[in-house]
């Protein structure tokens, strides 16, 4: 499963140098879409081989973040516009009127500056996030500039460390990951103990 | 009273969901900062001497960190190679050179790909000690 990883993630790599910016455009736009591709490896390697001088730095840092912009709109009007019914039409129409669904829609109500920013770093969230605001029709103007600020910021992150790292990134990767993983525990820890002081205080 | 008693489980959940996020936190804490002292160590992150400084030497690309998802391009590109040295080199005939890959490379040259590897790092690093 490791090996089929590595190899896929090869695999990438080699579309970025083969393809270059064309490359990284369509993996960063199809990872903000939806799909499970490497797209922070890529952006961190495509950050890497700018520092060797093979791509443009200022050009790396424009493509991933219009990319990634692009693929969180897409994500976003999609399903304002189709979301509703395409949850119907595949029998899950009872989800909009759960607890759940109402619990998560006010958690964004609430927080949707933090929530929006923080999961642009991470590949996995990112995605369902576009698609919850869009289904909840959270406001575009908010949506639309926390997404630039949190994709400026991510695309900044992950390829300026690719360019500072040169041809060790793929050996100190791991220091990347850690350091999101801590940005994000430092966020949700904020919405557990705003929770928790607002539960002590009304309890109180 | 009825109220209090449903709140009791909801509150032992949250004390339970805040003690788990800041251990995690802390764990993730201690971890980055481990790995940031230990890229420091390798000559990183060293602070404002400047960047350039930083980038030394770990960064030099060495021909041991050529992979097989390389392609020739790239490869003659971060070692200064002349375009036609590796085709010459290891008899290249494959007409995409040099917007190929190693591991393509090695498939249409029927060579196993950790050998043909071996042998693109073996002519870089040859090129490399007599120019420079």
């Amino acid at each position: 499963m490791i090996a089929l990883i590595s190899s896929a993630a090869d695999w990438f790599l080699s579309l970025i140098l083969l393809y270059k910016y064309v490359a990284l455009f369509l993996i960063s736009y199809v990872a903000a879409l939806a799909l499970p591709v490497p797209a922070s490896t890529t952006v961190v390697a495509a950050g890497a081989f700018a520092s060797a001088g093979y791509l443009n730095f200022p050009l790396v840092l424009l493509t991933a973040l219009a990319a990634n912009v692009a693929g969180d709109l897409t994500g976003f009007f999609a399903a304002r516009r189709w979301g509703i019914r395409a949850l119907s039409s595949l029998g899950l129409g009872f989800l909009v009127h759960t607890s759940g669904f109402s619990t998560l829609k006010r958690y964004l109500q609430n927080f949707p500056r933090l929530i929006i920013f923080s999961t642009r770093f991470v590949t996995e969230a990112g995605p369902a996030v576009n698609v919850f605001s869009g289904v909840t029709d959270l406001n575009t103007k908010l949506f639309v500039t926390y997404d630039i600020l949190g994709e400026g910021a991510y695309v900044i992150l992950y390829s300026g460390a690719g360019y500072i790292l040169g041809s060790a990134w793929q050996d100190h990767i791991g220091v990347l990951t850690r350091g999101v993983f801590l940005i994000e525990m430092v966020g949700i820890t904020f919405i557990v103990l705003r929770m928790f002081l607002r539960a002590y205080r009304t309890h109180r | 009273m009825i109220l209090g008693m449903a709140i009791k489980p909801y509150r032992n959940v949250l004390i339970g969901l805040t003690l788990l996020c800041l251990i995690l936190l802390a764990a993730s804490a201690y971890l980055f900062f481990n790995d940031a002292l230990a890229m420091r160590r390798a000559g990183f992150l060293s602070g404002p001497r400047g960047w350039h400084q930083a980038r030394t030497p770990e960064t030099a690309p060495t021909a041991t960190g050529i992979r097989a998802w390389m392609t020739f391009d790239f490869i003659n590109d971060i070692f200064d190679l002349p375009p036609d040295y590796l085709k010459n080199t290891l008899s290249i005939r494959a007409a995409a050179y040099p917007k190929l890959t190693v591991a393509q490379a090695a498939k249409l040259e029927g060579i196993p790909q950790d050998e043909f590897l071996l042998k693109v790092q073996a002519a870089t690093a040859s090129y490399s000690a007599l120019t420079p």
